[in-house]
């Protein structure tokens, strides 16, 4: 069993590094300004296990690199402290732990169990094939990595975890923590396809992808909506993983992978645009409640061009590179039906992005007039450099992806993308109004897992306190139960 | 070096008389004499195990009169781990003890050197008889340790403790009746040798009483009962040694008996499964008990209770094998295991002991701040629970790898499925106490009053009062960070030390070299 093999990379996965490298700089340089100078450590180890899952030529390095990721994590998010906020918090009350603590308790403890699933995978997995080589999945290990990873990129309802953390860490810690482990999960099962493709994969990423947004339209945090976003997109991604390995050529497998790690690359330069200019409105604000914001195109220009980028990217418009890699997923989707969820996912994410663009910028409250910092160096930098990078993306989609598909970026394909945006754009200015100003915040299935985990370990704790009593009378009798079942069970069974 | 094997049990013996006399006469003295015995006694441990590897196993006939009519001790591959396991914990446990201020306390010595000996002599014991000896005087000094303390209540867990220990001893000879009413010899050899032809109930009835006898010992569910609460009536020194060092013996005992003189995988596979089952009731009842406990040595305890099922599974595993070198495979990772329980839960016993003692408080929700109070005993803390719960790239892992994927093997997926939920769960309360320590709290900063911090205000700093904190600081810290270190470097170093891993479970996974050596020879 070796410890840690490389694995070859494709162009696409070699993009993938690239951007890993920017993000994280960007992610490291972003946490780093925050007030603990040590947690810059964890925030390298973060960035360094994001790597490690793209190298990783075994299962174990794979391990390896989620749980890098997930102890790192935590140690980001305990450094900083989380105010209360009026959106509620949703963690499960552990004990009399500070919101910070609750936080980063509840996000560790999700990814382990995360991780114990893709344990249970590779022991599944090694058992059949008795190598540790990333060869192709055995049908038992393939539900179980499904699970895992379905944890892992926060597929609705297990989505609980990453509103919750993303919704309330600071806007500088949430630029890496957006990165990384979510797409690292997708990534996770690109390369570990079964043999004859995941089952129900595909529905269920389309599914997801297609009702996240109209959950992110309801929401009034900043960072929750965007957490939403987030969501759907990585959904899309494992609808491009999930068409990998049907009954199709071997090419047009290649080519749903590719796609699928194609968006990765596309949606990780956006998100983390978007995030950063977050970043800098909130910095700006003082909040990330874009019921009370607005008026922010005259004083933050730059964010709004680098915003305007990112929505632009995020929502597939022409020449950004987020319509490269979602007409590309397109072309390898046959499926009508899917074809339909991925649409009203488009719909629902312009909604949603248009929604933190006008809230931000042109939104009905006036300008802050208190004379806040104007926003940090890095930050000024990184968002022009990122819109940049979507921007050239967008124009030369195949140096990034390797692949060249001319009928992809055609004409018609602009056209209609510009159709179907244009038509959004137009119903969000006629429903603007109402939609600003309405505030449903919905928290809808964030609590499922949280309440159960909440209620189950109440009840453990009780059950648990119950017995701890060393009562010497009732040990003969257990003894002498226990005796007898040994022989019993020894003696019954031959 | 003919002698090697009883001088193994004499030099503790010996020492330990030699403590108590020289108690009476110079009690500042003891702390040496006992440090003294436990290396010279450390240094012959290791030099028999180097031997028994290189060379191959001893036999040593007590006074002369050969096996199956005179008692013989016996060092093979299987033992030498332990002797290793032994030689580390004593050492190891002096030195913390000497620089935390224990080992002031006479009968502290005393009675670790004699624990020393009862657990050389289980290592060694050729006979079932000797084997039962070296239980009972392990059982008397594993009592006193525990009510060592002058405490209240203190008294009552000792005493639980040895009610318990006395079925445990009633049980054991229950067996043994058996076994001698069947065979008539005790020589765990000579009734491998005749043991097919026994009736299948009365192995299955003195295996059943054996499991129940040392299940006692190394805290089987339900039978584990006396372990928490005596855990946190003795000292952190006197825990560290029983749940690191003395635990792994009575399941070495176990493994010996059922292996060598019962040949449970020839004469009893039905065994297995149920050893699977105990030792999922442990890994699911130790961790959930671990999940709701308060208090540090208590949750220690608790998730000894949960590894004891670990190996269980572990030993459970080699269900339906019939080559002997498959056997020594699947044994090899409960062994793994073994040495990786050893090696964690002493350095987090000594990691509790450094932040209880700093904060006067063993409840774990009064630790705040514990990470800038005690850096060293929170980083040893950290890596060892990840090593005790088995994240990557830690030796804890790799056990727990292995021995999920022999389980899978053997009973399919449900084991695998309870391991991870036992993952789960202790990462969620060792992740509990990380929070706590990390949490940004008022950590006492100067020297602590004796008073206990009731609600984690800060009413306990004052700066100098007359109860101080020991002053040799320094070597505690290089053992947990020892320990620590080892925890984490032996996951990719596992290599090191598998040549005696590998001899250990070849040695147990078949009887016929273990009878050649304790009857051939003569």
């Amino acid at each position: 069993m070796s410890l840690l093999s490389i694995a070859e990379l494709t162009q696409v996965e070699r993009s993938l590094l690239v951007v890993f490298c920017l993000v994280g700089a960007i992610g490291v340089a972003s946490v780093s300004r925050g007030p603990g100078r040590s947690v810059t450590v964890a925030a390298l180890a973060h960035v360094v296990g994001g790597l490690l899952s793209l190298f990783a030529g075994d299962l174990i390095t794979l391990l390896v690199s989620w749980e890098i990721l997930a102890i790192s994590a935590f140690v980001v998010i305990r450094a900083f402290v989380i105010r209360p906020h009026s959106n509620g918090a949703t963690v499960a009350a552990v004990d009399d732990m500070d919101r910070t603590s609750r936080v980063a308790f509840h996000y560790l403890v999700v990814q382990i169990a995360a991780a114990v699933l893709f344990f249970v995978a590779i022991v599944v997995q090694y058992s059949y094939q008795r190598t540790v080589r990333i060869t192709a999945l055995v049908p038992a290990a393939s539900g179980w990595i499904i699970a895992a990873v379905a944890i892992k990129t926060a597929m609705i309802p297990a989505h609980g975890w990453l509103i919750t953390t993303y919704g309330a860490v600071p806007s500088f810690s949430l630029v890496l923590l957006a990165a990384f482990s979510t797409k690292v999960g997708a990534l996770t099962a690109a390369r570990l396809v079964p043999e004859g493709g995941y089952t129900g994969l595909v529905w269920l990423a389309a599914a997801v992808a297609a009702v996240a947004p109209w959950m992110a339209v309801r929401q009034y945090s900043m960072r929750r909506l965007l957490s939403y976003v987030l969501i759907a997109q990585v959904a899309m991604v494992l609808v491009g993983v999930g068409l990998s390995g049907g009954d199709g050529p071997g090419a047009a497998r290649d080519l749903a992978l590719t796609a699928a790690r194609f968006h990765t690359v596309n949606h990780i330069l956006y998100k983390t645009l978007l995030f950063v200019v977050a970043a800098m409105v909130m910095e700006r604000v003082g909040h990330d409640d874009l019921r009370y914001m607005g008026g922010l195109w005259r004083s933050m220009p730059l964010a709004l061009g680098a915003g305007i980028v990112g929505v632009g990217a995020g929502i597939g418009a022409p020449f950004l590179n987020g319509f490269t890699s979602k007409e590309l997923l397109k072309h390898v989707v046959e499926s009508p039906y899917i074809g339909v969820l991925l649409t009203v996912s488009t719909v629902g994410t312009a909604l949603a992005l248009f929604r933190f663009l006008d809230g931000a910028f042109f939104g009905r409250a006036s300008a802050p007039t208190a004379d806040r910092p104007a926003g940090s160096l890095w930050l000024t930098v990184s968002a022009p450099l990122l819109a940049l990078i979507c921007v050239l993306g967008g124009l030369l989609p195949t140096v990034v992806s390797g692949v060249s598909e001319p009928r992809v970026y055609s004409a018609a394909a602009i056209r209609s993308a510009m159709i179907l945006l244009a038509a959004v754009l137009l119903g969000w200015i006629g429903v603007r109004h109402s939609l600003l100003a309405a505030a449903p915040g919905s928290q809808w299935g964030e609590k499922a897992f949280t309440g159960l985990g909440a209620r189950l370990y109440a009840a453990v704790t009780w059950g648990a306190l119950g017995v701890r009593r060393a009562d010497p009378r009732t040990l003969v009798g257990l003894t002498v139960v226990l005796v007898v079942v040994v022989v019993l069970a020894l003696v019954g069974v031959w | 070096m003919n002698h090697l094997p009883v001088l193994l049990v004499v030099i503790p013996l010996g020492f330990a008389v030699l403590t108590s006399l020289v108690a009476l006469l110079k009690e500042s003295l003891v702390g040496l004499v006992w440090f003294t015995g436990a290396v010279i006694h450390a240094a012959l441990l290791l030099v028999t195990a180097g031997l028994v590897v290189t060379y191959g196993g001893m036999v040593y006939a007590v006074g002369a009169w050969a096996a199956p009519i005179g008692i013989v001790l016996v060092v093979d591959g299987f033992t030498s781990l332990f002797l290793v396991i032994i030689a580390v914990g004593h050492v190891v446990s002096a030195v913390f003890a000497m620089n935390e201020g224990r080992a002031e306390r006479p009968t502290f010595g005393v009675l670790m050197l004699l624990i020393v000996t009862a657990l050389s002599g289980i290592a060694v014991a050729g006979d079932l008889f000797n084997l039962f000896v070296f239980l009972e005087l392990g059982t008397v000094s594993t009592t006193a340790l525990i009510a060592l303390k002058r405490r209240d209540d203190v008294a009552v867990r000792g005493f639980i403790y040895l009610i318990y220990a006395s079925l445990s001893g009633i049980l054991y000879l229950l067996a043994v009746v058996v076994l001698y009413a069947q065979t008539g010899v005790l020589t765990i050899a000579a009734i491998s040798t005749v043991v097919a032809e026994m009736p299948r109930a009365a192995v299955a009835v003195a295996a059943a009483c054996f499991i129940g006898s040392l299940g006692i010992k190394f805290a089987l569910v339900p039978l584990h009962l006396w372990q928490a609460p005596a855990y946190q009536a003795a000292g952190s020194t006197a825990c560290a040694f029983l749940s690191g060092t003395a635990m792994k013996l009575y399941l070495c005992a176990l493994l010996r008996i059922l292996f060598h003189g019962l040949r449970v995988h020839e004469t009893l596979p039905a065994l297995f499964p149920t050893l699977l089952v105990l030792g999922l009731v442990n890994i699911v009842v130790g961790h959930l008990a671990g999940l709701a406990e308060p208090e540090a040595k208590r949750l220690l305890a608790y998730s000894g209770v949960a590894h004891v099922g670990y190996i269980l599974t572990g030993v459970a595993a080699v269900y339906g094998i019939t080559v002997v070198d498959q056997r020594a495979a699947v044994l090899l990772a409960a062994l793994i295991h073994i040495l990786m329980h050893s090696l964690t839960k002493t350095t987090l016993f000594f990691a509790f002991r450094r932040i209880t003692a700093r904060f006067r408080s063993s409840a774990l929700r009064e630790w705040r701040g514990a990470a800038r109070a005690e850096p060293v005993a929170c980083a040893a803390l950290f890596v060892a629970a990840l090593a005790i719960v088995g994240i990557p790239p830690t030796i804890g892992f790799f056990s727990k790898w292995l021995i999920a994927v022999s389980v899978f093997r053997a009973f399919g997926l449900i084991p695998v499925l309870v391991i991870g939920l036992g993952t789960i769960i202790s990462m969620i309360y060792y992740a509990r106490v990380a929070t706590w320590a990390l949490a940004l709290g008022d950590a006492p900063t100067g020297r602590i009053s004796g008073r206990h911090r009731g609600d984690g205000k800060t009413d306990g700093v004052e700066p100098t009062r007359e109860r101080t904190l020991p002053a040799l600081r320094f070597m505690p810290a290089v053992l947990m960070g020892t320990g620590a270190s080892v925890a984490l470097l032996l996951g990719p170093g596992l290599p090191w030390v598998l040549p005696l891993l590998e001899r250990a479970a070849l040695a147990i996974s078949d009887a016929e070299p273990y009878i050649a050596l304790v009857l051939g020879g003569g």
